[in-house]
């Protein structure tokens, strides 16, 4: 896996349901200051993404569930290890679920959610099973495509757009910032599954730049996207809108012929959300099959089993969109944030106590 | 050395001294064989030895054989020469004193085993056999009716040389020779087929091409195990990567100057007697939107013309499914006047759209395969039965909306323009035009990652074959969408070829401005 790869990876997986998952949320928050949310919560990010990089210099070649049996020894070590990987599982089942509820409500309301989510997790599966570096390809073809449709969507948005719309600014305190900061702090440090497939790259020592690029480039383009619902819908209808991008995309009209853009960049979204879906099913897979030493054609099994138990848990998760934005707007954010920066950082310390600063890995050998 | 593994057949046996001896094994194991041919005759005067040619007619050239074995061995070989150097092995020798001094042919050979004779016949030499020896001379005599160079049916272009490869693998080899004139073309030859010994060229530029591969290459086509090979595509499925994908990893031209290129750019090519088909590999899937002529004209118009078939690609793909999508899902897409259009013409027709699509398709699939395999002479009647009756009258009829037939036209227009990936659009259309029926915009998303997910998955000789698309290379993409100028390709495609080999220096400067 090349360093571009994981940047598109990183960045994909981080923005690709973001799109549709967030900016009702944060705006509902922060109102015209959601910008102001996002960058605060860029700093959880960076600090996850530098915690990462230090742990996957000191033990090269290793992921995120071998950091722990490495650190704190077998027993407490497999217990961190499955905290990652049920972590993962669930975070991909929340992120169907987004997708299909997205799917339903604006693209094809007649057709039952349990097809979008046999199809998603079908292609999946598939996906996982060809294994890392298809799923980087996959990445590196999604992402600048996700990055067209986004910022291509403000060029022809500029005889519909009220800047006014972005004023009163700094309207918020600073705890309010800190506290509204959490939402897209666990949303940004999706940038936790570099730790898994940081071990899988061609040269682990230069993957602090495509880490960090990934996040902040995702972090800006969700406050882009953020300036696109204010500017064109203004704060009130972006809150009343389940998905406030998408509906300020319909309201882009060029020359008079094309209209009703919004399907089109639906399915492109779409595509960056499958990919985030991939992304954390494909960790949860390596995580279960190292966490339990499954070897060679039984990761395809592993890869099937989680894709269902994805499907099961995505369905069944929540009872309705109430349900769902209760979940994101209050447990989500100290949960993420707890697995995907407490958890790092903690090893990262005990790490340090116990072999020092200087310790790079090599002369522990093999496992 | 690079010898077939292929042992070929059960012939074996030594020749035996006397003439009668050999001929009654020989004619033993060419039984009802009417057209092998033994020329009995006496060499030079009298007293010489009795000697006997045997050939198969129409596979040599009459007059070399007579020119070149006959008259020198009738006319003007005395025999004393073979008395004087006579050694003590006597007789012996006479086969080297035949072949040395009185045989004005480009190639001849000895020969002991009786398999190495009934070989040599097989591939259209003559064998001489002389009375006493246990020797025989395989004499080059090859020479049979072939097709002339002409300009090939396949792959037509406007600017660019017309010849194209014959069924002759010696003629073809040479065209190569002529265009790549550097002592580093190595053409290596084994033989494949138990039963057809189909001769096969292996060509490779030594010091372009890539060690590695060209080993694997080799690897590939020793582990070939089969009774005949009548056609390249016999040994481009035994070879390639993933027989049960629908993507071609190997690919084939007609034109030695692809070939050339190809060579060029570090790829090999095999060469298979009896087809003016050559086989090239590693075949990347951008391969099939490069045509020779982008090469030989300008850049900006070339670039334009490969985007074209780009365009032309995902119509053909896409746009049958994308209809079908579009109108029964995502109608809301459509402007609206062309949706008021596109609903008007839908007015009244009987089936829902995807069956129109497919119903359509498959008449398509069914004339185009008609036309290919019908004689001539009834091309007029068949374009009216297709043109008027099932395009036109259907549509009046109100069996199929006109919008419909306009999609289905248009799609096969486009997949004419790439006929290298002919067999790959058809089946990605099924494909897409399945996913779309039950999920519409979205099932079109989900089907092309699936497509997507299985290219990442396939190589070509160890070289991924999305290459230099994903894993994206910027040097090579040069030479994906658009087709830079030719002083900007200055190296070779990365993974093909050696790294540091500088195809162009030329100053592209304009003159005078030093």
């Amino acid at each position: 896996m090349s360093g571009r790869q994981l940047f598109f990876l990183v960045f994909c997986t981080v923005l690709g349901s973001a799109l549709y998952g967030l900016p009702n949320g944060l705006i509902y928050q922060g109102r015209q200051d959601a910008w102001l949310d996002v960058s605060a919560g860029l700093g959880f990010a960076v600090i996850i993404a530098l915690v990462l990089y230090i742990l996957g210099s000191r033990y090269p070649n290793r992921t995120l569930f071998q950091y722990g049996e490495t650190i704190l020894g077998k027993y407490l070590g497999k217990v961190i290890g499955l905290i990652f990987a049920i972590f993962f599982l669930m975070v991909a089942a929340v992120l169907l679920r987004i997708e299909v509820d997205f799917l339903v409500v604006a693209l094809m309301p007649e057709t039952p959610p349990l097809v979008f989510a046999l199809a998603f997790m079908a292609v999946s599966t598939y996906a996982v099973t060809s294994g890392v570096e298809v799923i980087g390809r996959l990445g590196e073809l999604i992402g600048p495509l996700l990055i067209l449709a986004v910022v291509g969507i403000l060029f022809f948005t500029f005889n519909i757009i009220h800047l006014e719309n972005l004023l009163p600014f700094f309207q918020e305190n600073p705890a309010e910032v800190i506290g509204h900061s959490l939402l897209p702090g666990g949303w940004l440090g999706f940038v936790i599954i570099a730790g898994v497939l940081m071990a899988f790259q061609n040269e682990p020592r230069q993957a602090l730049k495509p880490i960090l690029g990934g996040t902040l480039t995702a972090a800006l383009l969700i406050i882009l996207v953020l300036f696109q619902c204010i500017t064109i819908l203004g704060v009130n209808v972006s809150i009343q809108q389940i998905y406030p991008l998408f509906r300020a995309v319909r309201m882009i009209e060029i020359g008079d012929f094309f209209e009703r853009l919004d399907s089109m960049a639906g399915i492109v979204w779409t595509a960056g959300g499958f990919l985030a879906i991939v992304a954390f099913h494909e960790c949860a897979a390596i995580g279960a099959a190292q966490l339990f030493k499954i070897k060679g054609n039984g990761g395809k099994w592993v890869a099937l089993v989680e894709g269902l138990a994805i499907l099961l848990l995505g369905l069944f998760i929540f009872h309705g969109s109430a349900d769902r934005w209760q979940f994101l707007r209050s447990v989500f954010p100290l949960l993420a944030l707890a697995v995907e920066m407490l958890i790092p950082m903690l090893l990262l310390t005990i790490s340090v106590c116990r072999h020092g600063w200087g310790f790079l890995g090599q002369r522990s050998g093999g496992k | 050395m690079f010898n077939s593994g292929i042992s070929s057949g059960p012939v074996s046996g030594d020749l035996a001294d006397g003439l009668q001896a050999n001929i009654s094994a020989l004619k033993n194991r060419f039984k009802n064989s009417a057209d092998v041919i033994y020329r009995e005759f006496t060499l030079g005067f009298a007293s010489n030895p009795k000697a006997v040619l045997i050939y198969i007619d129409g596979m040599i050239n009459q007059e070399t054989t007579s020119g070149t074995i006959l008259k020198p061995l009738m006319f003007d070989f005395d025999g004393r020469d073979s008395k004087r150097s006579a050694g003590p092995n006597g007789a012996g020798d006479m086969a080297d004193v035949i072949a040395n001094r009185a045989l004005p042919n480009k190639r001849v050979q000895k020969a002991k085993s009786l398999k190495d004779v009934v070989d040599g016949i097989l591939c259209g030499n003559t064998a001489l056999l002389i009375d006493g020896s246990a020797v025989a001379l395989v004499i080059e005599t090859k020479g049979w009716e072939s097709r002339n160079v002409d300009e090939p049916g396949t792959e037509s272009i406007v600017r660019g040389p017309r010849e194209g490869f014959t069924e002759n693998i010696g003629v073809n080899s040479a065209m190569l020779r002529r265009k790549i004139k550097d002592e580093n073309l190595r053409i290596e030859s084994l033989e494949l087929g138990r039963r057809t010994k189909t001769l096969v060229y292996l060509a490779y530029i030594d010091g372009v091409a890539r060690r590695e591969m060209v080993n694997e290459v080799k690897r590939r086509l020793n582990k070939i195990e089969i009774d005949g090979v009548l056609e390249s595509g016999y040994i481009e499925q035994l070879i390639e990567d993933a027989p049960r994908s629908i993507f071609p990893t190997v690919g084939n031209t007609e034109k030695p100057d692809v070939v050339a290129a190809k060579l060029l750019e570090g790829r090999l090519a095999i060469f298979v007697d009896g087809t003016p088909f050559v086989l090239t590999v590693p075949h990347l899937f951008v391969e099939g939107f490069q045509s020779s002529e982008d090469y030989y004209s300008r850049p900006y118009y070339a670039t334009t013309v490969r985007l074209v078939r780009y365009l032309a690609f995902v119509i053909a793909v896409l746009l049958p499914a994308g209809y079908v999508a579009l109108q029964s899902y995502s109608q809301d897409l459509l402007p609206t006047p062309l949706l008021i259009s596109m609903v008007a013409s839908r007015e009244g027709t009987p089936f829902p759209s995807y069956m129109e699509v497919l119903i359509m398709g498959v008449i398509f699939e069914i004339m185009r395969e008609a036309g290919v395999r019908m004689p001539g002479a009834i091309g007029q009647a068949f374009s009216i039965v297709g043109a008027l009756v099932l395009g036109e009258a259907s549509a009046r009829a109100g069996l199929v909306s006109n919008s419909m037939i306009v999609v289905v036209a248009l799609t096969a227009i486009s997949g004419f323009a790439l006929t290298s990936l002919a067999d790959v659009i058809g089946l990605l259309r099924l494909f897409f035009i399945a996913c779309a029926a039950p999920l519409g915009l979205f099932g079109i998303l989900m089907g092309g990652l699936t497509v997507l997910i299985h290219m990442f998955k396939l190589y070509s000789f160890g070289v991924p074959y999305l290459l230099p698309i994903a894993p994206g290379n910027l040097n090579d993409l040069k030479d994906v969408f658009i087709r830079a100028p030719l002083g900007s390709q200055v190296f070779p495609p990365r993974i093909l070829g050696h790294r540091n080999l500088a195809r162009t220096t030329s100053d592209r400067r304009p003159p005078g401005k030093d």
